[in-house]
């Protein structure tokens, strides 16, 4: 199904979402280490991810890297309300990365005067390097 | 045949050496509160490249939906360390996030304070073709802002390489 009607706006099952993009600084991976009082070296010291045999960049957090979708989320969906996000992480992305956030709406349903999309959302570093991949329940109004 | 009360965190965390990876199956966290506050959130989206200004209201007055991670882990009563100390696991290791599953029934809101509680699922050992020997720890954290259902939760499944002695 799909939410047109007499509105500009319209999600359609199918439909691919905006992508959304971003440069991983290493200052980003400090202040995430502040915010999840994390420590772990390999987020902010690259000869500790040298120590460990994981490459010789510094390692951004899980977390972070969730944030990114949400973004992506928020973007295509906007005031919108996450219901449900499963996420599995398939690969590193690093210090100095590009990151992807690409998708489309798998399903629609109606929920009262709102609609419930379920999308399938992933995260790529680089070029091609899948880092996460993640399934939404998206809980959204059309706007007016 | 007569079974052993189980331990609690603060009893298991006086001596963490040498324990057996089924004593942490349905091991309650110790629990905490954590408070979403407007300056971390202001930072959450600026590290994450999304403008914080007069043209983005939204982001001054909605919190970011990351907050089930940072408050889970932050408010839980153990931090990630914490968890690290226990299970007595070298964080030089390079443990990592393999899966985290979230689920809300409502959004998180600025300014308030949540409380904390969960528990391990369980912790197994395991060969990977990559890493070799590792252990794979997974739990489970909710938040409350009342006594009697969470308004979200998070499972997180955790890799914890271990080096060959």
């Amino acid at each position: 199904m799909d939410t047109s009607g007499e509105r500009d706006l319209m999600y359609s099952e199918g439909l691919n979402l905006k992508d959304w993009e971003f440069l991983v600084p290493q200052e980003s991976m400090d202040i995430w280490a502040i915010i999840l009082d994390d420590p772990n070296p390999i987020h902010l010291d690259a000869n500790a991810v040298k120590q460990v045999g994981l490459g010789n960049k510094t390692i951004n957090q899980g977390p972070a890297n969730i944030a990114y979708i949400l973004n992506m989320i928020e973007e295509n969906f906007p005031n919108s309300q996450i219901l449900k996000m499963n996420n599995k992480m398939t690969n590193s992305v690093l210090q100095g990365d590009l990151v992807t956030v690409s998708g489309k709406i798998i399903e629609i349903k109606v929920r009262g005067d709102q609609f419930i999309a379920s999308c399938s959302i992933q995260l790529t570093a680089g070029e091609d390097k899948i880092a996460v991949l993640s399934e939404i329940d998206v809980l959204f109004k059309e706007s007016q | 045949m007569i079974k052993e009360n189980k331990k609690t965190w603060d009893e298991l965390i006086l001596n963490p050496k040498g324990l057996k990876n089924e004593v942490f199956s349905g091991l309650s966290f110790p629990g905490g509160v954590f408070f979403i506050d407007s300056d971390t959130n202001a930072s959450i989206y600026k590290s994450t490249g999304v403008l914080v200004d007069n043209k983005n209201l939204n982001n001054f007055i909605k919190a970011h939906p990351i907050f089930l991670f940072t408050s889970t882990l932050r408010g839980s009563g153990a931090s990630i360390q914490d968890i690290f100390n226990l299970l007595n696991y070298d964080v030089n290791n390079g443990p990592m996030l393999g899966q985290c599953n979230m689920s809300f029934k409502s959004p998180l809101q600025l300014e308030k304070e949540y409380k904390i509680d969960g528990k391990i699922n369980s912790l197994k050992q395991k060969i990977s073709k990559k890493l070799g020997r590792i252990k794979i720890l997974d739990f489970t954290l909710s938040m409350f802002d009342n006594p009697n259902s969470p308004i979200a939760s998070v499972n997180y499944i955790w890799i914890l390489p271990e080096k060959e002695t």
